[in-house]
């Protein structure tokens, strides 16, 4: 081994040494350290003027104590200085310069990674940057996220800006880029700038921003360019992973901003002429699979990152992203099914309870048919990729999948009642399957099921279930009408072809009853002073067997509904007008009548009970009385 | 002695329930039917956690039965699990069975988060459902993870993230 420069090899020093110093017993003989050199002055890439000056300080440490020297190279913007601490430097002309601080030690050996800063002197005058900007998208699949499968996809219809790189106030121009992703951004003023990305469609405008950072935007931007050293300027916004965890989130946001711009583009295929309401999205790192902590208001718990899953809260859109735990950003088909939900909420109509529900149970066919849309929306959207995939775990290696083509496998209780039928039936509705499915006579597309869930199925004076929205399909389509049926009754979805709203097919011994005669009709009339019996049976809220409606029609006077329940089960009432609530009781306990509400003649009114009994079978009577 | 933190939380979204319309207007109101969300399938459990500081017991509520089930959890935020990660390997659950499960703990500095996964098949295929729980309390100053603030861009608060762009 040498000692670097110095003409001198280790043995060759310990023999004209004693030879105690070089016995074996002291270990390997000691190597000559490179010195580390470090500029502490600026603290970052910075810009000025034309003659301006920049302070710069260095320090360097050397392992050997040895004694050093110092080298600042300016890149041709100013001489050379061999000062630690060089001081001001005027830089007169424009132009960018690469500033090297290289310290050196007294065997001659440098610094092998000298520290460098960049100074942008910026003149002024018109300048064009064009290009491409794509992010990073890591494939979702059943068993995780493949992050040997990244694909660069375009930014969309994403606003973005360039700035001055010596102050992100000044904006010196804006654009959203087009389809491909491409942009050109022309602008007279500096020629240091940076150029930032923002995770913000324009048209419609989305916004995926930090509910953990006072719902700022998210955005990327470039390193500071020099605008007269080139016009094209593209970026892809990078994935961050680093093979064990992540070295930074940057495509995130824009992973999420994709999918829903995916879903907007889905429909404005079909119906251009579609104006979709502003969106936020909330997607942060930080955002866990945590509940609402004791004490924590709900915008606490949004602010803290405790969002418990990812879901649409009726204002916004709320994505897991936390690490190691549970991300969302790049599974496509949840964030779809989100999606979804805001396009219930704010085009259509969703009377969905909300609750714990799963594919193939008993639930409210409320509940039942927006998360079955929101599941078949994420295979339509994604066509032809229908298989539905939600990554989690530690290095996100974890997952499940199902596909929405696969209507027996996902569906062990099929039914108007089931989440899983109506997300099958909707995918059919919408796919050309050919003979694969002869069950499946009907390739709508998006076009006719947009049409319905905007118009008739928002209007329903029923609820918004499968029954009113086949009805209302096959009544907007009435030459599919048949093969609709077809598909409604294949395995025993309905038994009988759906004709109106309320699903007044389906009777008990000629109809799909959920297991119970209890639940059939779907709806039953109530008339003034007649009580009915509603059997209930205990379990989550949002259940089948915890939901049943009656209806009647106005005749202009007013109204309240009485509940009397035997045992101590909590029951409440609510009435609907057009998925209005109208009137409710929501007291603590079954025995409670609601608020007077008057009627319109011949409209329709909708009475839903719902029990929270813990378990087993109890009742409550139901009596529509004269108000007030 | 011990002073349990009770850490609970629903696998299946149970925010409450929501029966009006969103965005329209609701004259009666009520918190136990005005706060529900829409949240995203998972397995049909409900998983709950209470911790101190040595040790979590971990309940998992199958609503349905399950088969080929799989129970870990994760130590995140700098929470480590002697224990290791796998409590249950392939078991089968039968609907409305409660698993419980002790998890021995080893907090870092400030506070951790206790992940919960439960996987297995249930009537309706495999399905996934993710619990997280804190563990302890955040340490003085203990910023929220992944915070690098904000840039003013304009005139509007940025969460701005550092990138490289090519020029030419």
């Amino acid at each position: 081994m040498l000692f670097p420069h110095s003409g001198l090899s280790r043995l060759g020093l310990c023999a004209a040494l004693a030879v105690s110093a070089c016995s074996s017993n002291s270990g390997p003989p000691p190597s000559n350290q490179p010195p580390n050199g470090t500029i502490t002055a600026p603290a970052a890439d910075t810009t000025v003027a034309p003659g301006g000056a920049v302070t710069f300080q260095g320090s360097c440490t050397d392992p050997d104590g040895d004694a050093v020297t110092h080298l600042w190279d300016f890149g041709g913007g100013a001489p050379n200085s061999t000062a630690q601490n060089p001081g001001a430097v005027t830089f007169a002309s424009a132009g960018a310069f690469t500033v090297t601080y290289t310290c050196t030690d007294s065997h001659g050996l440098a610094d092998p990674t000298p520290d460098t800063r960049r100074v942008f002197v910026e003149t002024t005058g018109t300048f064009t940057l064009g290009g491409t900007l794509t992010f990073d998208k890591v494939r979702s699949t059943a068993s995780g996220l493949d992050y040997s499968s990244i694909t660069q996809r375009p930014l969309r219809g994403i606003q973005m800006a360039v700035v001055r790189a010596a102050d992100t106030t000044s904006v010196l121009a804006s654009g959203v880029t087009l389809a491909d992703g491409s942009y050109s951004l022309s602008w007279t003023g500096s020629s240091a700038v940076k150029v930032v990305v923002f995770a913000r469609t324009s048209t419609p405008k989305i916004t995926v921003q930090d509910n953990t950072s006072n719902g700022a935007v998210w955005a990327v931007a470039s390193q500071t360019l020099d605008a007269t050293a080139g016009s094209t300027v593209s970026l892809n916004v990078p994935s961050g992973w680093n093979g064990p965890s992540y070295a930074s989130r940057a495509s995130g946001p824009f992973a999420v901003l994709d999918a829903a711009t995916e879903a907007v583009l889905g429909f404005q295929a079909v119906r251009p002429a579609v104006v979709f309401p502003d969106l936020e999205i909330n997607w942060s790192p930080n955002n866990a699979p945590v509940g609402p902590q004791n004490g924590e208001t709900p915008e606490q718990a949004y602010a803290a990152g405790h969002i418990s899953t990812s879901h649409w809260n009726g204002t916004a859109l709320y994505i897991l992203g936390k690490e190691n735990v549970d991300t969302d950003e790049f599974d496509d088909h949840v964030i779809v099914h989100e999606w979804g939900h805001y396009f219930e909420s704010k085009l259509g109509r969703a009377d969905n309870t909300g609750g714990p529900h799963g594919p193939g149970q008993y639930k409210d066919p409320r509940l039942a048919f927006s998360e079955g849309w929101g599941n078949a929306l994420s295979a339509i959207i994604w066509a032809p990729n229908t298989v539905y995939t939600d990554t989690s775990g530690p290095s996100q290696g974890q997952g499940f999948g199902f596909d929405l083509e696969d209507n027996a496998a996902i569906d062990s209780h099929p039914g108007w009642y089931s989440e899983a039928s109506v997300q099958s039936i909707l995918y059919d509705l919408f796919d050309d399957s050919g003979a694969t499915e002869p069950f499946d006579g009907v390739a709508l597309g998006l076009g006719p099921i947009y049409d319905v869930q905007v118009g008739p199925q928002k209007t329903t004076p029923a609820l918004t279930t499968l029954f009113s929205f086949i009805a209302a399909l096959k009544a907007a389509n009435p030459g599919e009408a048949a093969a609709i049926d077809v598909l409604t009754e294949y395995r025993g979805v309905v038994v009988n072809s759906i004709t109106d709203a309320y699903g007044s097919s389906e009777t008990n011994g000629s109809g799909n009853n959920g297991g119970s005669t209890d639940n059939l009709p779907v709806y039953r009339l109530i008339s003034v002073n007649t009580p009915l019996v509603a059997p209930l049976v205990g379990g989550d809220s949002n259940n089948l067997s915890q939901n049943r409606f009656f209806g009647f029609v106005g005749d202009g006077g007013s109204y309240k509904v009485q509940l009397q329940t035997p045992t101590s089960d909590d029951v409440d009432v609510a009435v609907y007008q057009t998925g209005v609530v109208v009137a409710r009781a929501n007291g603590p306990t079954g025995n409670e009548t609601s608020n007077t509400f008057t009627t319109q003649n011949n409209a329709v009114y909708i009475i839903v009970v719902t029990g929270f009994g813990a378990a087993g079978a109890y009742q409550t009577t139901v009596t529509l009385l004269p108000g007030p | 002695m011990k002073t349990p933190t009770l850490l609970c939380a629903f696998a299946l979204l149970a925010l409450g329930c929501k029966t009006e319309t969103a965005g329209r207007e609701d004259p009666a109101a009520s918190p136990k039917t005005a706060n529900g969300s829409a949240g995203k399938p998972q397995a049909p459990v409900e998983i709950e956690a209470d911790a101190t500081s040595a040790s979590a017991t971990v309940r998992v509520r199958f609503v349905e039965a399950g088969s080929n089930v799989d129970v870990r959890v994760n130590g995140v935020d700098g929470l480590s699990l002697p224990g290791g990660p796998m409590l249950a390997t392939g078991r089968s659950f039968v609907d409305g069975e409660t698993a419980v499960f002790d998890v021995p703990l080893a907090p870092g500095p400030g506070q951790g988060m206790l992940s919960v996964h439960v996987s297995g098949t249930f009537p309706n295929g495999r399905r996934t459902a993710v619990r997280a729980f804190l563990v302890g309390k955040p340490a003085a100053g203990q910023p929220l993870k992944a915070d690098p603030g904000t840039t003013m861009v304009g005139s509007e608060p940025v969460k701005l993230v550092p990138v490289d762009a090519a020029q030419k």
